[in-house]
C-alpha cells in the first residue's frame, strides 16, 4: 500500500488527508482551525485528529498554503537589497532598499553598457547591513542573462545573503513584473524556509520522516528544496490544489471547479485535466507577478461570511469573517445563554449587530493598548463575549466601546451570524451547537421583519445569486474579453430574469451553462444544488468534498515547463534565447536542434530536482511564419516550449 | 468670393509656390484656417490619395502633392494653433532598424497631421530602444512603423517585444506598414493594425483611436 499525507491549510481550516495511491482512496481525514500565528500549531493538531492509521506507513507527505500569498498581502516577508541593472524604477517596488547599476541589454540581447563590478559590489555593501536577502533584476535578462548571473556571483560572495535573479523565476518579457517576483520571492525565503522547518518538526514528532513536497500555483508540485529557493511559486497554490483534488475525487476532467471555504468561495474552469491559468501572470496583494498561476475568480463568500442586516432591514453577506456562533457555542456555553439574554431584552444595536461577540485571538507586541482595550481583552481572554453583555459590564454604550482597533490589528475576532449558522437552522447542518444558531438566527430574522423560515430563504437565495454571478461573470470573460456588467441595466434586468428575481409575467429566462459544477470544500453540498439548478447544469459533490485541497495537494503531479525561443537576427544568423545563455547560430535548422536538446536537457534537471520520478517529457516547436507573397514565407521565429510531467519519485521507490 | 476649390486643384497638381499663394489670398479674403485646411488643402490631398490608389498617379506626384500641402500647412498652422488647434492625438512614427526607406513613412507622416494628428517623425534605421524611448518620453497614442524590406520586418516584432519589456504596450496601440508587409503578418508580430497604403493608415488610426 503506497499511502501519503496531504495538508491544506486554509484561511480558517487546516485539512489533513491520508490517500491509499494504489487504490485510489482515501484512508483518513481530520480538520482542525488554521492557526495563523505559527501555522505548524493548527498542522500538528490536524495530524493528531488523523485516527486509525498507522503513519509509519507513509511514503510521503505534500502541503498546499496560504502562507505565501497571506505574506504578500499582508506585507510580511525579509527586507530586501533590489539591485536594478541598467534602469530606474518605474512604478513602486515592494521593497525600499534599491540601488541601480550601469548595464543591461537590448530586446536582442546585446549589452546596452558594461557591467561595472565595482559598481554591483558597491551597491551589495552599502545594503547589506539593511537586508536579509539580495534581487537582481536586469533589463531584458530574459534575452541574456550575463548581467544578472555576473551580479549574482559577486552579491553572493561578498555577503552570504540568499541571491534571486529575474531570469531564473520567469522567461516573460516585461522587466517591471519581472522585478516584482524577484523581490517577493526574495521577501519570502525565510518565511516558507521556517514553514517547512516547522512543518518538518512537526512530522518528526509523529516520528513521520518522509520527504515532504509543497504545491505551486499551477496545482504542480515541488520538492521542499525547490521551494525554498522559489517561494513565489507557492502563491495561490490553495486554488491550484482544490482542482487537482476535484479531479483526484470525481474523474471530471471538464468542468467548473467551485471551491467554497471558510472565507471566499473560488472559481475555475477545468479543460481536458488542465486549469486554466493566467495568460499575464498572478496578481497578489495588488502585485502583477510573472508567476504561473490558476485563472480563478474569487467571492467572499464562504461559511464564515459575516451576515448583517442593516437598520432598512437590508442584508448583507461578507466579505468580512466571523466565528459561526453555532461553532462557538460548542465550545463555550456562555454564547447560549447570552444570545438568550440579548433575545429577552430585544437589543437593537446601531453599529453592529445584536448576535456579535467579541473572540480573543492573540495577543501583540509593540501595540499601545488603551485602558480600556486592556479591559477588553483581559475579559474575553477566557471565553468569547457579546458586545451587549461586555458593554454593560464595562459600564459603557456597546456603539462606544472600543474594540476596533483590536480587530484590526488581528487580536480579536468577531463571532457572529454565518451561513454555517443558518445551514444549522435549515437542518442541513448538525455538527455544532444548533440552538445558538436558532436564538441567534431568530434575533436577526426579527431585525430583518421576517418570520424565521422567510429570513432562511433569504439568505439562501442571497447566497446563491451571489456565486451565479461570480460563476457566469467568470464563464463569460473567459469567453469574451473582460466587460463589466454591473453598470449596464439591460444586463441586470436579464441577470434578474435568470436569476428568477424579476417581477413581471410575460417572458423569463434560462441560461445553460454547457459544464458540470463539480463543488468542493465543507460549505459545497448545501449551496451548490441550488446554484446548478438555476443555470441549468449538473453538481457533482464527491463524498470528501470537504477536503479536496488536501486530497489535491498528495495527488499532484510534478510539472516543469519552459518556453525558449529561437529568432531571426537583425544582423544575420539566428539567435537562441534561454534562461541561461544567448547562442548565434548560422543555421536555424542548428539553432532549432540546439535549442531542442538543451532545453529538454534542463526541463529534466528542473523536475528532477523539483522531485519527479518516472518524467514523460513532451516538446513543441512552433515555426512562426509569415507570407510575404504568394511563393514567399518570411521565418520569424521558433518557440520551443518542452513539459516534464511525473509523479514524485519517492512513490515509485520501495 | 474666394473658391477654396482652387487651393484642392493646385494640391492634387503639386504646385507649392501656387498653393502658398491661394492659401494667403484665401485668409485675407475672411477664410477661417480651419477651411483652408479642411476644404482646400486636406480636401485636394485626399483626391491625391484616392488617385494613388486607383493608380491613375505614382508616388512622385503623390509626394508634389504632399510638399503642395505642406506649404499651404505651414502658412496656416500658426493661425490655427492660436485658434482651436484640433490635435486628434499623438502619433510617433518611424522606419524601423536596417531600414532606411522613408518615403511611404513620410508619406503616411503628411497624411496623418493633414487629418489632424500630431506626429512626431522618428526618422529611419530607429532600433527598438530607440523606439521605446520616444513611447516613454511622448506617451503617444500611436506607434507607426515601417518596414520595406524582408529583412527588416522582424525588427517590428522585436519592437513590440521591446515595448513588451518596458511596460509599454499596453499604452500604445501599434500600426504597420510597407510594401512586404501583410495583415497576416501583423497579426502573427501582435500589431494592432495593418495599413497596406497612407489613406487607409489613416482610417486604420482613427478607427484604433475610435474617432
Amino acid at each position: 500500500m503506497v499511502v501519503a499525507l496531504g495538508i491544506d491549510t486554509g484561511g480558517t481550516y487546516t485539512d489533513g488527508v491520508i490517500v491509499d495511491l494504489e487504490r485510489q482512496r482515501i484512508v483518513a481525514k481530520a480538520k482542525a482551525l488554521t492557526t495563523r500565528a505559527d501555522l505548524s500549531v493548527g498542522i500538528n493538531e490536524c495530524i493528531d485528529n488523523l485516527h486509525g492509521v498507522n503513519l509509519s506507513r507513509l511514503k510521503l507527505a505534500a502541503l498546499s498554503t496560504t502562507l505565501a500569498t497571506n505574506a504578500i498581502v499582508e506585507g510580511f516577508g525579509c527586507e530586501v537589497g533590489l539591485i536594478m541593472i541598467g534602469e530606474e524604477p518605474w512604478k513602486e517596488l515592494p521593497t525600499r532598499h534599491i540601488r541601480t547599476v550601469k548595464g543591461g541589454h537590448t530586446i536582442s540581447g546585446e549589452p546596452l553598457a558594461p557591467l561595472d563590478p565595482e559598481e554591483v559590489a558597491r551597491a551589495a555593501l552599502e545594503m547589506r547591513d539593511q537586508v536579509d536577502a539580495f534581487a537582481i533584476s536586469g533589463y531584458s535578462s530574459v534575452r541574456n542573462p550575463d548581467h544578472e548571473l555576473a551580479a549574482k556571483k559577486i552579491v553572493k560572495s561578498l555577503t552570504g545573503c540568499p541571491v534571486v535573479c529575474g531570469h531564473e523565476l520567469t522567461t516573460a518579457l516585461g522587466f517591471h513584473e519581472r522585478t516584482v517576483t524577484a523581490v517577493l520571492n526574495a521577501r519570502l525565503i525565510p518565511i516558507v524556509t521556517d514553514l517547512i522547518a516547522a512543518v518538518r518538526r512537526s512530522l518528526s514528532e509523529k516520528q513521520i520522516d518522509v520527504p515532504l513536497m509543497i504545491v505551486k500555483g499551477d496545482g504542480s508540485l515541488i520538492s521542499e528544496e525547490v521551494a525554498r529557493e522559489r517561494p513565489i511559486e507557492t502563491i495561490l497554490s490553495g486554488p491550484a490544489a482544490s482542482l487537482t483534488g476535484a479531479t483526484f475525487l470525481t474523474g471530471v476532467k471538464d468542468g467548473i471547479v467551485l471551491d467554497m471555504g471558510g472565507t471566499t468561495t473560488d472559481i475555475a474552469v477545468l479543460v481536458d485535466d488542465k486549469p486554466h491559468l493566467s495568460p499575464e501572470g498572478a496578481t497578489v496583494g495588488g502585485w502583477l507577478t510573472r508567476v504561473q498561476a490558476v485563472d480563478m475568480r474569487t467571492t467572499g463568500i464562504g461559511g464564515d461570511s459575516y451576515l448583517q442586516v442593516d437598520k432598512a432591514r437590508n442584508l448583507r453577506i461578507g466579505p468580512q469573517r466571523a466565528v459561526p456562533l453555532s461553532v462557538a457555542a460548542s465550545q463555550y456555553p456562555n454564547v447560549l445563554s447570552e444570545l438568550k439574554l440579548i433575545q429577552q431584552h430585544n437589543y437593537r444595536p446601531v453599529s453592529s449587530q445584536p448576535v456579535d461577540f467579541l473572540y480573543f485571538v492573540q495577543d501583540r507586541n509593540h501595540f499601545a493598548l488603551s485602558s480600556e482595550e486592556q479591559e477588553i481583552l483581559d475579559r474575553i481572554r477566557e471565553m468569547p463575549r457579546s458586545l451587549y453583555l461586555l458593554s454593560r459590564e464595562m459600564d459603557t454604550d456597546a456603539e462606544l466601546l472600543s474594540y476596533k482597533r483590536l480587530e484590526k490589528a488581528g487580536m480579536v475576532t468577531r463571532v457572529s451570524l454565518t451561513p454555517t449558522d443558518i445551514l444549522h437552522v435549515a437542518g442541513l447542518y448538525n455538527e455544532w451547537n444548533t440552538e445558538a444558531a436558532l436564538v441567534a438566527a431568530d434575533i436577526q430574522a426579527g431585525r430583518a421583519g421576517k418570520d424565521m423560515a422567510g429570513f432562511v430563504e433569504q439568505v439562501r437565495k442571497m447566497i446563491a445569486d451571489q456565486i451565479c454571478l461570480t460563476l457566469l461573470e467568470k464563464l463569460y470573460c473567459d469567453e469574451t474579453a473582460a466587460i463589466s456588467v454591473s453598470h449596464c441595466k439591460f444586463c441586470q434586468v436579464l441577470l434578474d430574469k435568470i436569476l428568477g428575481n424579476a417581477s413581471g409575467e410575460e417572458f423569463g429566462l434560462t441560461l445553460t451553462v454547457n459544464k458540470p459544477i463539480l463543488g468542493i470544500g465543507a460549505p459545497a453540498e448545501a449551496w451548490l444544488p441550488e446554484v446548478a439548478r438555476t443555470l441549468n447544469t449538473d453538481a457533482i459533490i464527491p463524498p470528501d468534498a470537504d477536503v479536496a485541497n488536501a486530497v489535491g495537494a498528495i495527488t499532484g503531479r510534478v510539472i516543469e515547463t519552459m518556453e525558449v525561443l529561437v529568432s531571426r537576427s537583425g544582423e544575420g544568423g539566428f539567435l537562441f534565447f534561454a534562461p541561461w545563455e544567448r547562442k548565434r547560430f548560422n543555421r536555424l535548422e542548428e539553432a532549432k536542434a540546439y535549442g531542442l536538446q538543451t532545453a529538454t536537457e534542463h526541463v529534466r534537471q528542473k523536475a528532477l530536482k523539483a522531485g519527479a520520478g518516472d518524467i514523460r517529457l513532451t516538446t513543441k516547436v512552433d515555426d512562426m511564419f509569415s507570407p510575404v507573397s504568394e511563393h514567399e514565407s518570411l521565418y520569424l521565429e521558433t518557440r520551443i516550449t518542452v513539459s516534464a510531467v511525473g509523479n514524485p519519485k519517492w512513490l515509485n521507490e520501495n | 468670393m474666394f473658391n477654396i476649390k482652387e487651393i484642392s486643384q493646385m494640391v492634387i497638381a503639386g504646385d507649392a509656390a501656387k498653393v502658398k499663394e491661394l492659401a494667403a489670398r484665401a485668409l485675407d479674403a475672411g477664410v477661417s484656417p480651419d477651411e483652408v485646411i479642411n476644404d482646400g488643402l486636406i480636401a485636394g490631398m485626399n483626391v491625391v490619395g484616392a488617385k494613388f490608389k486607383a493608380r491613375e498617379i505614382f508616388i512622385p506626384e503623390v509626394l508634389m502633392a504632399a510638399q503642395a500641402l505642406y506649404s499651404g500647412l505651414d502658412l496656416v498652422k500658426p493661425l490655427l494653433e492660436d485658434s482651436q488647434a484640433t490635435n486628434l492625438g499623438t502619433c510617433v512614427i518611424g522606419t524601423v532598424k536596417g531600414d532606411v526607406h522613408d518615403i511611404g513613412k513620410n508619406l503616411v507622416i503628411m497624411m496623418l497631421e493633414g487629418a489632424g494628428f500630431e506626429v512626431h517623425d522618428a526618422g529611419i534605421d530607429v532600433t527598438p530602444e530607440g523606439f521605446v524611448e520616444l513611447v516613454r518620453r511622448l506617451k503617444p497614442k500611436v506607434l507607426g512603423l515601417s518596414a520595406l524590406l524582408t529583412t527588416t520586418m522582424p525588427v517590428m516584432k522585436e519592437t513590440i517585444a521591446a515595448l513588451k519589456e518596458a511596460g509599454l504596450r499596453d499604452g500604445v496601440k501599434v500600426i504597420i506598414g510597407g510594401a512586404p508587409v501583410t495583415q497576416v503578418f501583423a497579426d502573427a508580430i501582435g500589431a494592432d493594425a495593418y495599413a497596406p497604403d497612407a489613406t487607409v493608415g489613416v482610417d486604420r488610426v482613427k478607427g484604433l483611436l475610435g474617432i
